[in-house]
């Protein structure tokens, strides 16, 4: 467990010395969650508290999407950024290969640089899902009908979203440090915008509540799919695979 | 005396391509061992084998009597790879450091401060490695091979890329390293020049094969001719190489720019018939020395062999 940490460690120093990198995944991510936001509460929760009597359960579905899509957002986009950058940076200097010689083994390797871009990206999410939450009850929920809460959208939110980009980044990293790093980030890439998409079809359509827990064992089903992806490719990370690839 | 470092028949192919084909090498305890071959010969490959990068389709690998694969083996290797595998954004000390923790290392700062000073970068430590020159770099590189105090090292190409002020100091602390630290060193090399001045055993590969391995001393005895060379102060004329390929008891090896080379030697003639010969030629002597078989002669030799075969 020592060296996933070592890895992680150093993995998270030198991902915030690109300082450039960082602060644009920043910035992209935050235009996008409060764009997102901002459309989503006034198409939506704006319009449902004008009701004489507000449908709670419509304003939590409507909520949870909101807080779904930021901690998605906050998560998918800050992580496939440093991921690739990372992978493409440390294959090409030869940093894997150099660790490799070392006594860690392939997975210590693969736990710790996929810990380094999720550990950030997780903090943030959380940050920006909390902030987002906070926003939007105290200016369309607090006066008028109090807290806008279930427990199901903060779980999901707070908790399953970031498992789901968990098992998509140890995915990533396992395509990317065994096989190509370009390959591992069009996945990342592409997952990001067809589940988001996916899900507020899904919302939207009233096939599902965001804010039940429903939408969140959805999202576990989600984690779980790709960490069976993960468990299938985790035979293909041996030292020689990885080296080979370089 | 166990071999610090035993290859034993190995064989390796990568897809089709056989790049390895059964070979075997010792290198014994206190070795600078240079291991030698043109760009594409198997070094590269061999150096991940013995380092469990690569794994041997078949044969024999170990590294001070124990299996590669075993981490407290890796413990006692250190290694400078290319490419280097150093971290740009960090600075040189944050990158040794991250290489001690790893190998749990003692004294962590002691050590890191002493093997920056042995490669005489003690006053850059705070420097990101980014700003580095690629002989800074490669002098860092040997530092985080040292910083664990490891038993052996393992060096590809330590000088790649670096230019002849930084080969030199390289050379230098790779010297400094093997008698001072009393470390067993093996150094992968395209550079016959390099591996002749610090190596005391070499092993030459080429198309995946040992062409040449022992003590360079025996080596050159063994296969190298040396010669008496004969500078001369004019341009060899056509004439008087006619003549000299005419005695053949003069024995005349060849010519290489304005110096001539003649066998030495027991049955060989002696110099001052050589000098008495040339002088009856109207050749103008400027200095007589005996010239000592270099590697490149002998790798010459080798690849006039394997043409001939």
């Amino acid at each position: 467990m020592s060296y996933v940490s070592l890895v992680m460690r150093s993995g998270v120093k030198t991902s915030f010395r690109m300082r450039s990198v960082v602060l644009v995944a920043i910035g992209v991510v935050f235009i996008c969650v409060v764009g997102v936001a901002i459309i989503f509460a006034t198409q939506f929760i704006g319009p449902g508290m004008k009701d004489a009597n507000p449908d709670s359960s419509l304003l939590a579905n409507y909520l949870g999407l909101i807080l779904f899509t930021t901690s998605f957002m906050s998560i998918g986009i800050f992580a496939s950024v440093i991921a690739f950058q990372s992978l493409v940076r440390e294959k090409t200097r030869g940093n894997i290969q150099a660790l490799l010689a070392t006594p860690l083994t392939p997975a210590d390797l693969w736990l710790g640089k996929t810990l380094a871009v999720f550990a950030p990206g997780f903090v943030f999410a959380v940050i920006m899902t909390i902030a987002v939450f906070i926003v939007i009850n105290s200016i369309y929920f607090i006066p008028e009908i109090g807290v806008v809460l279930t427990p199901g959208m903060l779980v999901s939110s707070l908790v399953v979203v970031p498992l789901v980009y968990f098992a998509l980044m140890l995915l990533v990293h396992e395509i990317g440090i065994s096989a190509r790093p370009v390959t591992a980030n069009i996945l990342a890439q592409l997952f990001l915008p067809v589940v988001i998409t996916l899900m507020i079809n899904l919302v939207t359509r009233n096939v599902i509540n965001a804010g039940s827990w429903l939408f969140t064992v959805v999202l576990l089903g989600l984690a779980l799919i790709i960490g069976v992806f993960v468990l299938v490719l985790r035979s293909k990370l041996t030292v020689e695979k990885i080296i080979l690839s370089q | 005396m166990s071999a610090a470092i035993h290859i034993g028949n190995i064989k390796k192919s990568i897809g089709k391509r056989e790049i390895l084909r059964g070979i075997a090498f010792d290198v014994y305890p206190g070795d600078i061992f240079g291991y030698l071959g043109p760009n594409g010969a198997g070094k590269t490959t061999t150096i991940r084998i013995i380092l469990g990068l690569l794994q041997a389709d078949s044969g024999e690998v170990n590294v001070l009597g124990q299996d590669i694969r075993r981490a407290d083996t890796r413990m006692k290797i250190g290694f400078a790879l290319d490419p280097d595998g150093l971290y740009n954004n960090m600075t040189a000390f944050e990158n040794l450091k991250f290489y001690a923790d790893i190998y749990n290392a003692a004294d962590i700062e002691k050590r890191i401060e002493k093997v920056a000073g042995l490669v005489g970068l003690a006053d850059r430590l705070d420097d990101t490695v980014g700003s580095y020159s690629k002989g800074m770099r490669q002098r860092l590189s040997l530092a985080r091979a040292m910083v664990h105090d490891p038993e052996v090292l393992i060096l590809d190409e330590p000088t790649a890329g670096v230019d002849p002020t930084g080969q030199i100091e390289i050379r230098k602390i790779l010297l400094d390293i093997a008698r001072v630290e009393k470390k067993t060193v093996l150094l992968s090399s395209h550079n016959l020049d390099e591996v002749q001045r610090i190596c005391n055993r070499i092993a030459l590969i080429d198309q995946g094969e040992i062409k040449l391995y022992g003590k360079l001393a025996d080596l050159r005895q063994k296969m190298g001719k040396s010669a008496i060379a004969v500078e001369t102060k004019d341009v060899i004329t056509e004439p008087v190489l006619e003549q000299l390929q005419a005695q053949k008891q003069i024995g005349f090896q060849g010519v290489k720019g304005s110096t001539l080379l003649f066998d030495s030697g027991e049955e060989a003639a002696e110099v001052s018939d050589i000098v008495g010969f040339l002088a009856g030629l109207g050749v103008k002597i400027e200095r007589v020395g005996k010239r000592e078989a270099s590697l490149e002669d002998l790798y010459a030799n080798i690849l006039e062999e394997a043409e001939k075969k």
